[in-house]
């Protein structure tokens, strides 16, 4: 039941989030009903409430394995087994830059895109093969997929974490994370490819679409390759610049009829 | 009341940008077509969502640093887009555009807010310190509640103040400007893609990484 309790409470970790200490009170209102139970006398509670406002910023999903190792820690210094007291702090400090370099790697960097692409190449299929009504597929797609995973390994990392404690860190680094991500970008790349060459025949080949142009008659697939190698190009520059680009060469295109 | 529901719809989704849970309903591939289904225009939200999802496929919070906000950006385009000129093309990528300064309007306001936060944050600490811990839970829902109201009114700001600016400006463009938008509406796709395609330069795949080495040999 606490397990669950904090589980919940995980997702209010940034509620109150601020540029001087970050997460510092969301960690805290997430320990609070553990200490609450750990420490019946409110004077040794405060100073021990008092030790976890400090600076702490970690990635939210990942936050539920120092969450339980703190939890183990605090279990053990109310109860006499552990007697440094700042085992807590070390184990936030020590272990919130690399966890959250795992989580936003991974789900920030690696599982968002690769979900979201899947739900691009979706909607460009659903474009050909359904009718208007099957739009509402591909974010419900997108909210399901990431989710399933977000959710799942977030419960499961409290829940073992509680159990293996600091054999959490070599349970993660066995996990190989990084082969696992290389792999979704790898099918992520060939599903981008897919949403391409799908997008292009169904808006880039259509006849209509095939006026006479320079004096002669050619695909907007033309076009379209063109504008995607210039934008890969463009890759660097920021998104805000790459948008007004865009309409701004949609522009010349139009004035030109090209 | 219509502009109120859909202002407080706006805020609970942006919260979840950084807020609350991080279930990514504030992803534009998700509230781009959750506002145009509100609206009866699915297909326009949709669209709308994946330009700015491929577009902008790197905008995450991380750290210190506070994001651009897509939800504000695609919700408040896909919302004057449908509202006023249902299934015009022109209109929605027309509608982007004017949303993006706003989207920046938002985040200045955003870091205000976050700034703030450092205020009740200190209140909570100082409770903390005179016993009065239900400050710390009280602390937690001040910071979401003042977040939904300031974010509310912000979005109850953008849509009305944007959307009679948009539709103004729609109504008095040129006729070739027209055509532009149109093709804008195919182009900016593939701008996305060659925006996501950018983002996998630096892939290994093992057996071109091994033909490589190879050839190399």
């Amino acid at each position: 039941m606490t397990k669950n309790f904090v589980f919940l409470r995980t997702f209010f970790l940034q509620a109150l989030w601020n540029f001087e200490r970050l997460q510092n009170i969301g960690f805290l209102y997430i320990l609070y009903p553990v200490l609450k139970g750990l420490y019946p006398d409110k004077e040794k509670r405060k100073e021990v409430l008092l030790r976890h406002l400090g600076f702490f910023n970690t990635n939210p999903y990942m936050v539920n394995i120092i969450i339980a190792m703190v939890i183990n820690s605090e279990t053990n210094i109310a109860s006499g087994k552990e007697q440094n007291l700042k085992k807590p702090e070390m184990i936030k400090s020590l272990m919130a830059g690399p966890v959250a370099a795992v989580g936003d790697s991974f789900f920030w960097g690696t599982w968002r895109p690769f979900v979201s692409f899947i739900a691009i190449l979706t909607t460009i299929l659903s474009m050909n093969m359904f009718s208007l009504n099957y739009f509402w597929i591909a974010p419900v797609l997108f909210i399901v997929l990431y989710n399933i995973v977000h959710l799942a390994f977030r419960y499961w990392s409290l829940i073992v974490s509680f159990r293996v404690d600091e054999k959490m860190i070599k349970l993660i680094s066995k996990l190989e994370i990084k082969y696992i991500a290389e792999i979704f970008r790898i099918i992520g790349l060939i599903v981008v490819v897919l949403s391409i060459f799908f997008y292009f025949k169904i808006f880039g080949m259509v006849p209509a679409l095939e006026p006479e142009r320079l004096g002669f008659s050619y695909p907007d697939a033309v076009m379209f390759g063109i504008i995607m190698i210039i934008s890969f190009f463009l890759g660097r520059i920021k998104p805000v610049v790459m948008f007004y680009l865009a309409i701004i060469l949609s522009f010349i295109l139009g004035y030109l009829g090209l | 009341m219509e502009l109120i529901i859909f202002a407080v719809i706006g805020a609970i989704l942006s919260a979840d940008i950084t807020m609350f849970g991080q279930f990514m309903i504030s992803r534009p591939i998700f509230c781009g077509p959750l506002f145009g289904y509100l609206l009866g225009d699915i297909h326009t939200g949709l669209w709308l969502g994946i330009i700015v999802e491929m577009m902008w496929i790197n905008e995450i919070p991380m750290g210190v640093a506070v994001p651009l906000d897509l939800t504000v950006m695609t919700s408040t385009a896909v919302i004057w887009a449908c509202h006023f000129f249902k299934g015009s093309q022109e209109a929605a990528i027309l509608a982007l555009a004017v949303a993006i300064p706003f989207a920046y309007l938002y985040k200045e306001v955003d870091i205000s807010g976050r700034k703030f936060n450092t205020y009740i944050m200190h209140w909570v600490e100082e409770g903390v310190k005179d016993g009065k811990e239900h400050r710390i839970s009280l602390g937690i829902y001040a910071g979401l509640f003042f977040f939904i109201i300031r974010s509310s009114l912000m979005y109850f700001f953008i849509i009305l103040i944007g959307g009679l600016l948009f539709r103004q400006l729609f109504s008095y463009l040129p006729i070739h400007i027209y055509v532009a938008l149109k093709k804008a509406w195919f182009y900016l796709p593939v701008f996305g893609f060659g925006a996501v395609l950018y983002n996998f330069r630096s892939i290994s795949i093992p057996f071109i990484k091994t033909a490589g080495e190879k050839l190399k040999r």
